[in-house]
């Protein structure tokens, strides 16, 4: 059983961690993106 | 074809007048010959012979990273690369002139270091030259075109003597593993088998067009 | 705005919401899943681990075609989206080297083998890894994606020649040599497929969204380097 989660944590955390990973730097680059406008049209 | 021709002579006037990358690929592989002989355990002959054609094809694989890595140096210090791009012929036949020379130079490094080997071992290669000759010939004939394309990148990125090993020896697992095979067969049935040869030859041919088309596109400006 | 066209970004935002639902059939038939009889229950990291796999094999086809399509049209949305098919690749090749022997020490006793099919992945795996150290040493300009689209074409064609190696040589795998449906007991069939397709939208939702990470990094280096097209689009809005 612990083969099992070991599998499925390792697989997750990374996918998880990547995911967050990718959506913090697209965040990062739309807000510097255009610096003068308040709204985010993304 | 006479570009071929043409850069092969080149390159091969140059190394001969100052000698710089034969003597350095040459004094590396006699130094981890006699490395292999301080490191490895004395055994007899037989014992030896199992491991001969590993030990020789590693060296062979560190030679020709020493080669390749000065293989465009030259033509990067005088900014030859630009003109020879501008040569208005199909690119490829500058990669073949580079690769062959390149293969000729291994060649004259690879006899001598297993002759080196030989003689530090105190193993009978000698009577198997001819065949082994062949062996090594098809497994150089592998390593110096992705040698040469790959050569050919590196030297244009930051860290290029540590990023051209990276690159190759991945590419190169067909062709060691049909020359080492090839390299035991002759060591211990006098010939290589067939199904060695045949696997050299075909990863030869693959590696040789796709390199003949691939520089094309790592040759410009 | 995003970085994506029209259509890609649809299937993003659709593929995302699919993500979801996915997710939770996944876990609940894994969980739901027979016990194995011979194995036991470690026999579950199946729904996880070919999946992975034809992941990453799918990123590297993703790098090549892509790469040529480059060299073929030079148009760097190609570039980039070879990127994120070996980023993505990459990752999803890792997990399956990790998973693998995880399987393999808990069934076979030992955490690898030099099997045939282990020892491709391997050497695939370093290959697209020395894609993207190219990629991150390179210059970053149109000769670095040149560079990365040859080598990318010339890892594929690594593929068949090293099976082809294996095939010659012999060396008998511990793989399975097909994975048929047939040959997966009563009542697996369900979560293996709902495990591939859950993987399968997660592989194209990362795609999509590092592709769209990149060409947003593209457009804000060529604003960088462009101030009047800056300027420009300010006045505009």
């Amino acid at each position: 059983m612990s083969y099992v989660i070991a599998a499925y944590g390792v697989t997750a955390l990374t996918l998880g961690g990547y995911a967050l990973y990718l959506l913090r730097a697209r965040a990062r680059e739309q807000k510097t993106r255009e610096p003068g406008q308040e709204t985010n049209n993304g | 074809m006479r570009v071929l021709l043409a850069i092969l002579w080149k390159d091969l006037v140059t190394e001969w007048r100052s000698r710089d990358r034969v003597i350095a690929m040459l004094v590396f592989s006699l130094l981890v010959v006699i490395v292999y002989h301080f490191a490895l355990p004395a055994g007899t002959g037989s014992e030896v012979l199992v491991h001969t054609p590993g030990l020789l094809w590693v060296v062979f694989v560190f030679a020709a990273l020493i080669g390749l890595n000065r293989a465009f140096a030259m033509e990067l210090e005088n900014d030859a690369l630009s003109g020879l791009a501008l040569v208005p012929v199909d690119r490829g036949w500058v990669f073949a002139g580079k690769a062959v020379s390149t293969a000729l130079l291994l060649s004259i490094v690879q006899a001598l270091a297993a002759a080196a080997f030989a003689l530090v071992f105190d193993v009978d290669l000698s009577s198997r030259a001819l065949a082994l000759a062949g062996v090594f010939a098809l497994g150089t004939l592998g390593i110096a075109p992705v040698g040469t394309l790959l050569a050919a990148m590196a030297v244009r990125t930051r860290f290029r003597e540590v990023l051209l090993p990276i690159l190759l020896l991945p590419a190169l697992f067909p062709v060691l593993a049909g020359a080492v095979e090839g390299t035991a067969e002759v060591l211990r049935d006098g010939s290589p088998a067939f199904a060695s040869v045949q696997l050299l030859l075909v990863v030869d041919g693959i590696y040789w067009i796709i390199c003949f088309i691939g520089f094309d596109y790592v040759l410009d400006e | 705005m995003n970085g994506l066209g029209p259509v890609a970004s649809k299937v993003r935002t659709a593929s995302g919401a699919l993500l979801g639902l996915l997710l939770i059939a996944y876990a609940w038939t894994v969980a739901n899943a027979p016990v194995d009889s011979v194995q036991g229950v470690i026999q579950k990291i199946l729904y996880v681990h070919p999946p992975l796999a034809y992941g990453a094999y799918l990123g590297f086809v993703i790098t090549a075609i892509c790469g040529a399509l480059y060299l073929w049209k030079d148009d760097e949305r190609w570039d980039r989206l070879a990127i994120a098919g070996a980023e993505v690749g990459v990752i999803f090749c890792t997990l399956m080297i990790v998973t693998g022997p995880i399987w393999a020490k808990g069934t076979w006793g030992k955490w690898w083998s030099w099997d045939p099919r282990l020892t491709v992945t391997l050497l695939l795996w370093f290959v697209y890894l020395a894609y993207l150290l190219l990629r991150s040493f390179g210059d970053g300009g149109a000769r670095t994606a040149r560079f990365a689209a040859v080598y990318g074409l010339v890892g594929v064609a690594l593929i068949p020649l090293n099976y082809f190696v294996i095939e010659i040589f012999g060396g008998r795998g511990m793989h399975p040599e097909n994975l048929e449906r047939g040959s997966l007991g009563d009542g697996m069939g369900l979560p293996f497929l709902v495990g591939n397709l859950t993987l399968f939208v997660a592989f194209c939702w990362f795609v999509l969204l590092r592709w769209e990470l990149e060409n947003l990094r593209a457009a804000s280096l060529l604003r960088a380097a462009d101030p009047l097209a800056r300027a420009r689009e300010e006045i505009a809005t």
